[in-house]
């Protein structure tokens, strides 16, 4: 007995110190990553982030979130009860009776993670992931005979197994850090937390990429020792459970990007691998077993495929679904700056359109002086500079697109009807540079941005306004990076501003069909605003039908990141994905916000819901006012 | 220099085209044969000769041919001439290449022709030297040329380099003793006095003329300079189904109402046109990705876009801003393509292909049954 | 790859046909992205200005650009030739977007040079002491052409090549400005150049219809295009595309 006692208490340090071991191993390899700042004084905020950030992830699947709640907590309990009793070797019976419960607690939810695993969903991986209810269990158990058995019984051969267990379970616990086992979650994870690369997270909703030092001796991520150390140790965190992939459009159309996947291959290049032991669901199109990297070798093509980088849209739907709160699309950024910027190599149309923006200021390579074309009989004023006015109405790529047109020209009905005092910025708008940006064009979007920039400061004015919220999303959040601070607002939270102080008076809307509303990234994910477009579309007497996926986790069009110019062939478009989402309801229109949405959803061919525009429909229920 | 002249055998067989020109049938020698007199009923008058008296001076037009004929370009260029020409100044054309047709019609005064030009050679030096000794021959006023890439263009400008003479390149406007042409991309228009040497730009003259031309034969110029410093290492072929789409002059492209692509082929073979696709018929895996004509696929600008079954949505529009003549076979008359084609037929496009196919058979088999008699 | 072969690439500032804003010239980009693959060095030449567009070509793998200044106005041909002599091969862009683009440079130079000049190029290649040229003909027609070295050689706009724009080279390679010559005064231009905005006129005989045929035939020129065919058999509708297509000459049966 005394011996056994002696026994675990050698097990508990040795545990500690292959802990201590393999963690140092580790961090070894995520501090080959670049500088970030770093303070210990950073681990304080790992409770709060976890029990507030982490568990508002984790709490939309009810299942896992008592699951993980049981099994951690258990283990956590159980862990820290034993270095008390059994690290200081204190041995009390009663600290014994609270291990037996927190061993209880944990043996309750490992029974969870089997059950979950006996019929596993496609997104979770197979291989070492299968056997954790059982070491887990094994743990739990042993702790569990160790505080109830009769001293008599824990002898000779009960002892022998009771130590295996333990064993077992600790190894499982203890060396999966040091030899990236499933286990690696629990210390990367929390480390990640504190050392978040976007620690603005935690404070609200972040989503806009960090400037890049354009004078950098290398510009972007070549290899994986390029992304920050906290990057690296992010991807670490990964637990495989595959929400990200559930929640990519890129995925769902068969197009060769899974997020998932995306993060485990760049743990692979951290830690130098090949994909061939990867257990979760490939790239679509592409086979396992064919990529490997290492920490000094380039990514692409070698660890990752062109073809997997320049899928994503940067729809942000993966991040807002992580658990482990890792930032799949500032990854993905920094990897498309260098091959923008270091190489040049762009698929499909992208070269073009960059071409474009630097000699045209626009995407499609206008004459800027047509970009007001579509409000030439409007009678808009066009302000020149030096002159000021309230509300600057800036339109983007879309005022040269015919359809969008409709849009815009419905927005300035509306205006008018509320007696606005706007103008528009005419041929001296030019590109936010937004598309650039995306595609990792950090150079063409930073001159697009100081361009525009000057211009704004020519002119006065209170606030801007724009239909488009990729124009929204890179003025509001990424220009005062750049020294361009301005209020910002999408139309759709301009116009229910406008209806709720009552300057604008809406009438009921004649349309009768179903109708459902399509979040746009940029606006709903990218900046949190899903309840204005709902509201104005209530107010007119719409009666909304949800998609399945919606509100912050809408899905997207398939229109942003550049994705509808690299167009990556898959086995289907996302825009047919979403219209089908669309004809699920039972909709015969969806109600947008957005030009890009527009046009990715208009281009679906055969019968399909109309796609109409907030304004467009408010603009109509202003001319059947009662 | 009139004896060098050989006149055309007035009693050669032709036959009478609408406008009232003699056709003459080639490779054909012997008398008049009057079955072949085809007048319409109301056959104008034969147009007026233009050339008054013995010639005073020269204008020189220089072509290549192409399987014996000089092009609409070429013929617009000898318009030109003619047009310019004073009443006492002669046109005369030099042609590169043999020579299968009657070139009065569009003005022609004196022909010279080198059938040992290989329409397909490199020979730049043997072909300036032959231009120089008609030049130097007749001391024209001006030299005008199409430019053009099959060869003229090229020809042209050695010419204008070799006499360190002016030259005005992608003329677009031609006036008595003036000339326009484009610089800055299209932003400016240039004007001058008429250069020695005028490259034309295709489509800047009308080429129906109310005179005729006097059309005689003129020996061509006989200097052989040694082989040069060009060596031709043979020609390559594309078929035009494999053309690339930005190269072609006539596209077929097919769209989501086309189900049966052997047929759509089969239209695109008999014209010579190359295939091309909207995004939805590459989608479906009926084409390859880079037979996609629009915004995210390939920008076009043959001469000659016939859309079968595509509806002309924006995207795919853009990819087709510059091409000349749009036709549209589309079973809805309402389809946004039906704005933009200049030609639009309503019906199944199964149907229309068919009966192009019949029609175009029946064609072939009239020609080929004309060229055996 | 023939490192000791010394090549020259001449460029020019472009002009973007929508917005006239300067730009790398694609034919030219087209030519400095062939001799790039034909050697790693290539001098890369530019008379005129040190127009900031020129380092557009530093991003399109130009190591420095190098500016022979040059007065306003004044001839190109001197100082690149002199510049150029002794050069193995000679690329260029078959026409300038900007100035006056009449495609004669090419020609000039190797007159001056005394050496042959080839154009319409789509790819080349050099075998010892010749150099291979595929050109471009009109309805995929390509033609080879070999001569030997020295040569001027301008590229085709289809030149099957994909230049890539690299802001890390951009950033990397530099502008450089050799003294200004002392150019020689050039002579006035014949030319007079205003903005384009009338369309040029066709060169047609003079009017000899009367008045009422004149009318019809403006009508028939008015009322081009838009024209649908709904009615008839398919077999009608067929004849209607090809009365079309040789209306308007666009075939030739
Ligand atoms: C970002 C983006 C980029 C895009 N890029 C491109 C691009 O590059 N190229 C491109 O083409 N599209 C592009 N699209 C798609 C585009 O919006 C349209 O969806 C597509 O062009 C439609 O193709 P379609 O005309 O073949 O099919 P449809 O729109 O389905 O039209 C088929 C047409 O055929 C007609 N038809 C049907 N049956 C028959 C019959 N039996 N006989 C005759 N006619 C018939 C119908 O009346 C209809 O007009 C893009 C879309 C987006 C959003
Ligand atoms: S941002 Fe969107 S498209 Fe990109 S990986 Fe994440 S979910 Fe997929
Ligand atoms: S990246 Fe996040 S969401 Fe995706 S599998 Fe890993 S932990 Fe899960």
């Amino acid at each position: 007995m005394h011996s056994l006692e002696h026994l675990v208490t050698l097990l508990f340090w040795l545990a500690v110190a292959a802990l201590a071991f393999g963690t140092m191993r580790r961090a070894r390899l995520w501090r080959a990553g670049a500088a970030a700042p770093f303070s210990w004084a950073q681990l304080l905020t790992v409770p709060r982030r976890y029990l507030v950030d982490v568990h508002h992830v984790v709490a939309r699947d009810p299942y896992i979130a008592r699951t993980h709640m049981l099994v951690a907590g258990g283990a956590v309990a159980a862990v820290a009860l034993m270095a008390l009793n059994y690290g200081l070797m204190l041995y009390s019976p009663l600290l014994n009776g609270a291990i037996v419960l927190a061993a209880a607690v944990m043996l309750g939810g490992s029974y969870l993670v089997w059950q979950r695993r006996r019929a596993p969903l496609a997104r979770l991986s197979a291989g070492p992931w299968n056997r954790l209810p059982y070491t887990l269990a094994a743990f739990a158990l042993g702790l569990l005979a160790l505080g109830l058995l009769p001293a008599a019984l824990l002898s000779g051969f009960f002892a022998a197994v009771i130590m295996l267990a333990l064993l077992a379970g600790t190894a499982e616990l203890v060396l999966g850090i040091g030899t990236g086992g499933p286990m690696k979650h629990a210390v990367a994870g929390v480390l990640h937390l504190a050392f978040h690369p976007r620690a603005e997270r935690f404070a609200a909703r972040s989503t806009a990429l960090r400037p890049l030092d354009l004078a950098a001796p290398v510009l972007g991520v070549e290899k994986p020792t390029d992304f920050r150390w906290n990057q690296l140790l992010g991807f670490d965190a990964c637990v495989q459970c595959g929400k990200c992939e559930a929640a990519c459009p890129a995925f769902a159309a068969g197009q060769p990007l899974n997020p998932k996947k995306f993060i485990q291959d760049m743990v692979l290049g951290l830690a130098s691998g090949s994909d061939a032991q990867f257990t979760g669901s490939p790239y679509p199109g592409i086979t396992l077993g064919g990529h490997a990297g290492a920490p000094e070798q380039p990514i692409l093509p070698a660890l990752l495929a062109p073809e997997t980088l320049w899928s994503c849209t940067t729809c942000r739907a993966c991040v807002e679904e992580c658990p482990m709160q890792i930032e799949h699309v500032d990854a993905i950024i920094d990897l498309r700056r260098f091959q923008t910027l270091e190489r040049g190599a762009l698929p499909g149309k992208a070269p073009e359109m960059l071409g474009n923006l630097r000699e045209t200021a626009t995407q499609g390579g206008y004459d800027n002086a047509a970009r007001y074309h579509w409000a030439v009989d409007l009678n808009l004023r066009q302000i020149k500079p030096g002159e000021s006015v309230d509300v600057l109405l800036v339109a983007g790529e879309g005022a040269f697109d015919m359809r969008y047109q409709r849009s815009l020209r419905a927005l300035v009905k509306l205006l008018q009807a509320a007696g606005v005092d706007f103008a528009i910025l005419g041929a001296l708008e030019t590109d936010t540079g937004d598309t650039a940006r995306r595609l990792g064009d950090e150079a063409t979007f930073q001159a697009q941005a100081t361009r525009l920039i000057a211009t704004l400061s020519s002119v006065k004015f209170g606030r801007i306004l724009t239909a488009d919220p990729h124009v929204f999303h890179s003025l509001r959040n990424e220009y005062p990076a750049l020294g361009g601070r301005y209020t910002v607002l999408h139309h759709t939270v301009f116009l229910a501003g406008l209806v709720s102080a009552g300057q604008l008076k809406l009438g009921a809307t004649g349309e009768t069909r179903p109708i459902t509303y399509h979040d746009p990234c940029y606006l709903g994910r990218y900046n949190g605003e899903t309840e204005a477009p709902r509201a104005l579309l209530r107010q007119i007497g719409v009666n909304l039908t949800e998609m399945e996926r919606s509100g912050l986790r809408g899905r997207c069009c398939g229109g942003g990141g550049g994705a509808p110019l690299t167009d990556i062939p898959g086995a289907q478009r996302i825009p047919d994905i979403r219209i089908a989402d669309a004809r699920a309801t039972g909709a015969s229109l969806v109600a947008v916000a957005c030009p890009g949405c527009t046009a990715m959803l208009e281009g679906v061919v055969g019968p399909r819901p109309e796609v109409i525009d907030v304004a467009e429909l408010l603009a109509a229920a202003l001319e059947v006012q009662p | 220099m009139n004896q060098e002249r050989k006149r055309l055998d007035p009693r050669r067989p032709f036959v009478l085209n609408p406008a009232g020109l003699r056709r003459i049938t080639l490779g054909a020698t012997g008398g008049f044969d009057a079955s072949l007199l085809t007048a319409p009923a109301h056959a104008p008058a034969v147009k007026p000769p233009r050339l008054q008296g013995d010639p005073a001076g020269y204008l020189l037009v220089a072509a290549h041919s192409l399987r014996g004929v000089l092009d609409a370009h070429a013929h617009q260029a000898i318009a030109a001439a003619a047009l310019l020409a004073s009443p006492q100044q002669a046109v005369i054309v030099l042609v590169f290449g043999g020579l299968d047709e009657d070139l009065r019609a569009h003005g022609a005064d004196l022909v010279a022709v080198l059938p040992a030009a290989g329409e397909q050679d490199f020979a730049p030096e043997q072909e300036l030297a032959w231009l120089c000794e008609f030049v130097t021959r007749y001391a024209p006023a001006h030299v005008f040329m199409p430019d053009n890439e099959i060869g003229d263009g090229d020809l042209g400008r050695r010419l204008a380099v070799h006499l360190e003479a002016e030259i005005a390149t992608h003329v677009v406007e031609l006036k008595p003793g003036a000339v326009a042409m484009y610089w800055q991309g299209g932003a400016q228009l240039a004007r001058g006095a008429m250069p020695p040497v005028v490259l034309l730009a295709p489509d800047v003259v009308e080429t129906s003329l109310p005179f005729r031309g006097a059309g005689e034969t003129l020996a061509p110029p006989a200097i052989q300079v040694p082989p040069g410093r060009y060596q031709n290492r043979g020609l390559r072929e594309i078929a035009a189904s494999a053309l690339a789409l930005e190269e072609a002059d006539f596209i077929v492209a097919a769209g989501n109402g086309v189900a049966d692509i052997p047929t759509l082929e089969a239209v695109a073979a008999a014209f010579g046109a190359a295939v091309g696709a909207s995004r939805v018929a590459v989608d479906e895996g009926k084409f390859p990705r880079d037979k996609q004509i629009g915004a995210t696929g390939k920008t076009v600008s043959a001469s000659t876009y016939l859309a079968v079954g595509i509806s002309g949505a924006v995207q795919h529009l853009q990819g087709i801003k510059a091409c000349r003549h749009v036709i549209a076979i589309n079973s809805d008359a309402s389809a946004p393509i039906t704005k933009r084609a200049d030609l639009s037929i309503v019906g199944d496009a199964q149907e229309v292909m068919t009966a192009l196919l019949a029609e175009l058979a029946r064609r072939n088999w009239a020609d080929t049954a004309r060229e055996s008699v | 790859m023939s490192p000791q072969l010394k090549i020259a690439a001449l460029v020019s500032v472009g002009r973007n046909p929508a917005s006239g804003a300067p730009r790398a010239a694609r034919n030219d980009v087209l030519a400095l992205d062939a001799a790039l693959a034909l050697a790693p060095q290539v001098s890369v030449l530019h008379a005129g200005d040190a127009a900031p567009a020129l380092h557009d070509y530093l991003a399109y793998g130009a190591a420095s650009v190098e500016v022979l200044p040059l007065p306003p106005e004044a001839d190109a041909l001197a100082p690149l030739a002199a510049r150029v002599a002794g050069y193995d091969l000679i690329l260029c862009g078959q026409r300038a977007e900007a100035g006056q683009g009449s495609g004669t440079l090419p020609y000039r130079l190797a007159k001056a040079l005394n050496l042959p000049v080839v154009s319409a190029a789509l790819e080349l290649t050099v075998l010892g002491d010749a150099v291979e040229i595929v050109q471009f003909l009109p309805k995929g027609q390509r033609r080879v052409v070999r001569v030997s070295l020295p040569a001027v050689i301008a590229l085709h706009p289809l030149a099957p090549r994909a230049p890539r724009y690299v802001y890390a080279s951009l950033r990397a390679g530099c502008v450089r400005s050799a003294p200004a010559p002392l150019a020689p005064p050039s002579p006035p231009s014949p030319w007079r150049s205003e903005p384009a905005v009338k369309k040029p006129q066709k060169l047609k005989a003079p009017e000899t219809r009367q008045g009422h045929a004149r009318m019809l035939g403006a009508i028939a020129t008015e009322s081009k295009g838009g024209a649908l065919v709904r009615e008839g058999a398919a077999a009608e509708k067929a004849r209607a595309i090809l009365d079309y297509l040789r209306a308007n000459r666009l075939i030739g049966f």
